[in-house]
């Protein structure tokens, strides 16, 4: 488990990568997704998610489709055109940032 | 995998509602969501309401509502960071302007004008409202939101009073009044009756009220409106007087000195010679006065405005610098040609005429009292050292009268 500080600058870029390579994702799903693609490391907490969910949303960079699930609703949330342009810059942008850091605390790449 | 029922849901959302998570929407996503982990993640001998206690703290620090907290703050603020970062960034640039155009200002150097009101202009329209924009939001209580806003209202009219006044411009003196109204009577009964109540605030409530009231008042003293008002006609009135005088004395002693049968030649020399005192004296006075208007030609009366009470303005103007010890700065050379035209003259009146000018203008160093004791002083220094405008102007008509009643006791 990474600390929250390190994973709070991620989250939107986390988020929009892992919408814009599916067709839809609720909630749950999205950080049951992360929690299984990172092997447990990075735990996305909701209390962070939700806000930045329906803030994404706002900015119309998210969509949403609601849809009844037994006794509730379920929100399912999807990338829109605009939202995979600004998906693609954050990605970029948050390599380019790995690439610095790796310079600037001296790592060694694992190669391969 | 445990299913939930239809009571189980509803309870959830109540609860949900209950601690504080006020939207809808969010409401439901947050439902679905405990829904997932209860029904993914519980294995069916367990309690349900034992798990759901335990799933909760998963969603918050301290409170539920934290996450209705954030999403409002990132909801109605879209732009919030870029806002903070106007915000700071404007602060600092009014902040460092100020400071260069109050630099400029003091030193007479052209631009300060310019700087100054970009500062103003930038704290009062850029600063302030942001400023309340986002401490608004951050608060909750109503009353702390008109806390911040009479604050940010009485900033704004001191900042433009400030402004208003350094450009000469009308309405500084309303401008500021208002301000001061909305400090005493918006701010201060809202600040102080709100934070009274609170046992956990009252002790420093206390206490900044009684700065805000002694901040004030003393600001309001110092500026003392009404009283710098009638002290201000009254000034004017004498001076007007003083200034009919001038004409006067003028005219009738030039009709008058033309009947006299004098010694025509000699007659003719003293005019001559008292014309010339004359002609330096307003060139001084027109000097200073473009000084005082930087570079333009502007009316006695703007300068009256603008320079009155300024002390530092015709000091820099008639002294080489400004110190500590003004007593001691060097006059430039416009106020030593003064005094040596003024000196001739007076040496050829004396001379030609046998009287003693001196008892009319004396230009020797004279005892002052200074902080309590007996200082010689030059008349450089009696009349131009740490001067205001209004008292400079006084001064050079009474020179002006000075010479006319030299001239006049020659014949």
């Amino acid at each position: 488990m990474y600390s929250s500080e390190l994973i709070k600058g991620t989250l939107k870029t986390i988020i929009l990568k892992l919408l814009s390579e599916s067709d839809k994702m609720y909630g749950y799903e999205i950080t049951q997704k992360v929690k299984e693609l990172t092997g447990g490391k990075i735990q996305l907490t909701e209390g962070a998610l939700y806000p930045t969910l329906h803030a994404l949303e706002a900015q119309g960079i998210l969509s949403t489709d609601v849809v009844n699930v037994g006794n509730r609703i379920r929100k399912y949330y999807s990338v829109t055109i605009t939202g995979k342009q600004i998906a693609k810059e954050k990605v970029n942008e948050y390599s380019d940032f790995i690439d610095t850091m790796i310079f600037l605390l001296d790592l060694k790449p694992k190669m391969g | 995998m445990y299913e939930l029922s239809k009571d189980q849901v509803d309870f959830i959302l109540e609860d949900v509602r209950r601690n504080g998570i006020k939207t809808e929407e969010l409401q439901l996503s947050l439902l679905d969501h405990i829904c997932c982990v209860i029904e993914n993640e519980m294995s069916p001998d367990k309690n349900f309401d034992d798990y759901y206690r335990s799933v909760l703290p998963r969603f918050f620090k301290k409170e539920l509502k934290e996450i209705q907290e954030e999403t409002d703050l990132l909801l109605t603020f879209k732009h919030y960071y870029a806002m903070k970062k106007v915000m700071l960034r404007s602060g600092m640039f009014s902040a460092i302007t100020f400071a260069i155009g109050a630099i400029f200002k003091i030193m007479h150097w052209p631009g300060a004008s310019v700087l100054l009101q970009l500062a103003i202009i930038s704290i009062s329209f850029i600063f302030l409202p942001i400023f309340f924009l986002i401490k608004s939001k951050e608060v909750k209580v109503v009353q702390q939101k008109f806390i911040i806003g009479f604050g940010v209202i009485f900033g704004i009219l001191f900042c433009l009073s400030t402004l208003f006044k350094i450009m000469h411009w009308p309405g500084a003196s309303f401008m500021w009044l208002l301000a001061l109204g909305v400090l005493f009577f918006l701010f201060l009964p809202v600040f102080f009756f709100s934070g009274i109540r609170n046992p956990e605030t009252k002790m420093n409530t206390i206490l900044s009220s009684i700065m805000v009231v002694i901040a004030g008042g003393l600001l309001f003293t110092l500026t003392a409106i009404y009283g710098a008002k009638y002290k201000e006609e009254a000034i004017e009135i004498a001076d007007s007087h003083l200034k009919n005088v001038t004409i006067f004395a003028s005219s009738s002693l030039n009709d008058k000195i033309n009947k006299i049968e004098t010694d025509s030649l000699v007659r003719i020399e003293l005019q001559q010679k008292t014309e010339k005192v004359l002609n330096n004296i307003s060139e001084v006075r027109n000097s200073l006065y473009k000084y005082l208007g930087e570079g333009k030609s502007v009316k006695e009366e703007e300068l009256l405005m603008g320079y009155r009470n300024d002390y530092l303005s015709c000091h820099q103007f008639f002294f080489k610098s400004y110190t500590k010890h003004p007593e001691k700065d060097l006059p430039k050379e416009i106020l030593i040609q003064l005094k040596e035209t003024l000196k001739i003259y007076q040496n050829y009146v004396d001379q030609t005429f046998s009287i003693s000018s001196k008892s009319i203008l004396n230009l020797e160093d004279q005892n002052r009292t200074f902080d309590g004791e007996l200082v010689k002083t030059d008349w450089e220094h009696i009349y131009f050292s740490v001067t205001p405008f209004e008292t400079i102007e006084r001064n050079l008509n009474q020179l002006e009268i000075d010479i006319r009643l030299i001239e006049a006791s020659c014949l």
